[in-house]
C-alpha cells in the first residue's frame, strides 16, 4: 500500500493526523483551482475550507478508482459549482454596484507589469462569462494543465464531451477577446492548442 | 504582439497565496465538530489498539478511551441493563425513535440492538437487519426502511435530515407552515450530495450506488444540493412523480408524472391495522376533487389515512379565488409570494426565470426557477402552491416566464 493510500485509509477512519497530512499535500492545488473557478472572489478561503470538509465527510466513499488528486479535484469542482449557484440565487441589493470591470484602464496604466495584470483581470472577467460547464473544462485544461481524460473523470462526462466543451469554450473566448480593447492584440487562436 | 500563451502563463501565475493559518484553524475546528466515520466491525477490531504512527492520535485515543470508560461507568450506575434504554439520555431532540422492526444502531462506534422506543441521536447509523423497520418523530414524520438499508441521522428536527447510504426509505411527512420538515441526503461516490427536501408529502427514496429513485405519491419535494442554511436549492417536483437521477450529475434527472410509473405507497407507521394505500387510491382521492369547484389546495392539505396525525401543524395556503389562467397572473402571484417572503429585508430586488412544462389539461407538470427562490423566506412553498395547485393555463407545452421581484 502506498503512503498516500495508507493516509487515505487512516483518514477515512477518522484519523485527523492522517487527514491533515493529505490536506497539506493537496491544499495548494485545491486553492489554485478554487481561485480560478471563482474568478478571484473573496469567498475563496471559505470555499477551500468547504472543499476539505466535504473531502473529510466523503473519504469513506473514495474507492480508489481514480487518483486521489483527481477525486479531490472532483469534490472541489462540485463545491465551487454549488457555491456559484448559491451566490447567483442570493438577492442583489439595489444599492450594490456591479463588480469592477474597467478594461479601458489598461491604456492608462504606467508600466508593463500593471498592463499585464490588467489583461489578466479582463481575461478572467471574460472567462467568467462562459457557461459553467465550458468554463470548468477550460480552467482545468488550459490553466491547470489537466488532460481531457482526467477532466472527464473530474466532471463525470465522456472525454468526447470534454473536448467538445473545450472547443466551444475556446471559440467563445476568441469572440469575446476580439471585442475587448485590452485583449484585441492577443491574436493567437485557441484552435492551434492541443486538446 | 502578446501571444495567447503568454497571457495564459500570466493567468497561471496570478494566484495569491491564501491565508492558510486562518483556513487551517477554521477547517480543523469544523472537523472537530464532524461526526467520526462509522466504524465497521472489522474497523472496530482494528481500532482496539491505538495508532502506532501518530503520537497526537495516540493521545487522542487514550483520552477518548478514558472518556468512554467514564461514560460507561455512569451508564452502568444508572441503567445496569445495557439493552438500549440508556440511549434515552443521549437522545437528540427531534431525531425520532424506533417504533418497530429489527434494527441495530451504531452510535459512537458502539452497536445497540434497538427496539420500540429506542431513541435516535445525531450521528447514529441505522442498520435495518431484516424485514421492515419503522421510525417516528411524533407529530412530524413517520418513516420506514426495508432490511439491508443503511441510514444515518445527519441532523435532528427542522428539518430532520437522514443520509441514505444504502437501500430505501419511505416517509410520510406532516406539512409545516414554513421551511422544510424532512430531508434525505444521498452522497454520491464523487462526494457531492443530493438532497430530497420535503415540505409535507409521502415519498420513497431508494438508491443503488449512485442511481437514485424517488417515488412521490403526494405533495411537493425539492431536489438539489443541500444548502448551508435555509431551503434547498433545486428542482421542484410535484406528485404523482417517479424520478430517476444520478447522484453524481443532477442534470440527467428524469421525471415521469404518469401515475402508472409511481411505485405503490406503503404504510410507514408500525401498525397492522392500516392497509397499504395504493397510488391508484391516492389518485382516486385526488380526482374526487373537482378542480373547477373545490379549493385545489385541499389536495395538499388532505392527510393520508395510513398516518393519522394529531397536533400537527397545517399549511396555511393563500386564499384561492379562481384559477390563475395566464402567465401574467401567475407571475403576479409569485411576486406576491416573494414579497411576503422577504419581509424585513429592505431594498432587495431579485430576477428569476421560471421554466414550466404545462400538460394538455393546463396544469403545470414541472417547474424550475433559475436562479431559484433561495434566501427568500417561505416564498418557495407559496410559489409551488401557486404553480402546481392554483394555475391552469390555456396553452400546453413548455412555457418560460421572466419574473422581477422588487420591494
Amino acid at each position: 500500500m502506498s503512503e498516500e493510500a495508507e493516509l487515505i485509509a487512516r483518514a477515512a477512519k477518522g484519523d485527523t493526523a492522517a487527514f491533515r497530512a493529505l490536506y497539506q499535500r493537496h491544499r495548494n492545488d485545491v486553492a489554485r483551482l478554487v481561485y480560478r473557478m471563482l474568478n478571484g472572489s473573496a469567498d475563496v478561503d471559505d470555499v477551500v475550507q468547504e472543499v476539505f470538509v466535504q473531502v473529510f465527510r466523503s473519504l469513506k466513499d473514495f474507492r480508489g478508482q481514480s487518483k486521489f488528486s483527481t477525486w479531490v479535484h472532483r469534490v472541489a469542482v462540485n463545491v465551487v459549482l454549488m457555491h456559484r449557484r448559491a451566490a447567483r440565487s442570493r438577492p442583489t441589493y439595489s444599492e450594490e454596484l456591479p463588480p469592477e470591470h474597467t478594461p479601458d484602464d489598461a491604456s492608462v496604466l504606467p508600466d508593463e507589469d500593471a498592463d499585464r495584470r490588467a489583461r489578466v483581470r479582463v481575461f478572467a472577467a471574460l472567462l467568467d462569462r462562459l457557461a459553467e460547464k465550458k468554463r470548468t473544462v477550460f480552467v482545468l485544461h488550459e490553466i491547470e494543465g489537466i488532460s481531457p481524460q482526467e477532466i472527464a473523470t473530474i466532471v463525470g462526462a465522456p472525454v468526447l464531451t470534454v473536448r467538445t466543451r473545450l472547443f466551444y469554450a475556446r471559440r467563445e473566448l476568441e469572440a469575446l477577446m476580439a471585442s475587448e480593447p485590452a485583449l484585441a492584440q492577443v491574436m493567437a487562436t485557441f484552435s492551434k492548442e492541443t486538446a | 504582439m502578446t501571444k495567447l500563451d503568454d497571457l495564459l502563463r500570466d493567468v497561471r501565475k496570478d494566484a495569491p497565496t491564501p491565508d492558510w493559518k486562518t483556513i487551517d484553524d477554521k477547517l480543523f475546528a469544523r472537523l472537530e465538530q464532524e461526526p467520526r466515520p462509522t466504524a465497521t466491525a472489522a474497523d472496530e477490531a482494528a481500532s482496539s489498539s491505538p495508532p502506532r504512527d501518530s503520537r497526537g492520535a495516540r493521545v487522542v485515543w487514550i483520552g477518548a478511551s478514558l472518556a468512554l470508560a467514564a461514560a460507561a461507568a455512569v451508564i452502568m450506575l444508572v441503567h445496569p441493563a445495557g439493552d438500549g434504554t440508556e440511549r434515552a439520555a443521549e437522545r437528540t431532540e427531534g431525531a425520532g425513535a424506533v417504533s418497530g422492526g429489527d434494527v441495530s444502531i451504531v452510535s459512537n462506534g458502539k452497536t445497540v440492538t434497538a427496539h420500540a422506543g429506542t431513541q435516535l441521536a445525531r450521528g447514529d447509523r441505522i442498520d435495518v437487519v431484516d424485514g421492515t423497520a419503522y421510525f417516528e418523530e411524533k407529530g412530524a414524520v413517520q418513516w420506514s426502511a426495508r432490511g439491508g438499508s443503511v441510514l444515518r441521522v445527519e441532523h435532528p428536527a427542522s428539518p430532520l435530515v437522514l443520509s441514505l447510504e444504502k437501500g430505501a426509505a419511505e416517509a410520510q411527512v406532516t406539512p409545516v407552515p414554513s421551511g422544510e420538515a424532512f430531508a434525505i441526503d444521498i452522497t454520491a461516490s464523487t462526494g457531492s450530495v443530493v438532497r430530497v427536501a420535503v415540505h409535507g408529502t409521502h415519498l420513497r427514496v431508494a438508491r443503488d450506488e449512485d442511481k437514485v429513485t424517488i417515488d412521490l405519491t403526494e405533495g411537493v419535494v425539492s431536489i438539489g444540493a443541500p444548502p448551508r442554511r435555509g431551503s434547498t436549492l433545486g428542482t421542484l417536483v410535484t406528485a404523482p412523480a417517479h424520478v430517476e437521477l444520478d447522484a453524481r450529475d443532477l442534470s440527467a434527472m428524469r421525471v415521469d408524472h404518469a401515475s402508472s410509473a409511481v411505485r405503490t405507497a406503503e404504510a410507514v407507521a408500525f401498525t397492522t391495522t392500516h392497509p397499504a394505500v395504493t397510488t391508484t387510491e391516492l389518485l382516486a382521492q385526488s380526482s374526487q376533487t373537482n378542480h373547477e369547484s373545490v379549493d385545489p389546495i385541499e389536495v395538499v392539505k388532505r392527510p393520508l389515512n395510513i398516518t393519522p396525525k394529531t397536533n400537527a401543524p397545517t399549511v396555511t395556503p393563500p386564499p384561492v379565488e379562481t384559477w390563475l389562467r395566464s402567465t401574467d397572473e401567475l407571475a403576479a402571484a409569485i411576486q406576491t409570494c416573494a414579497r411576503a417572503g422577504v419581509t424585513g429585508a429592505t431594498a432587495a430586488s431579485f430576477a428569476t426565470v421560471l421554466t414550466m412544462h404545462v400538460g394538455d389539461d393546463g396544469i403545470v407538470q414541472s417547474a424550475r426557477f433559475s436562479p431559484p427562490l433561495h434566501d427568500v423566506r417561505d416564498a418557495r412553498e407559496c410559489a409551488a402552491i401557486a404553480i402546481y395547485k392554483r394555475t391552469k393555463l390555456t396553452t400546453p407545452g413548455d412555457v418560460t416566464l421572466s419574473i422581477d421581484i422588487k420591494p
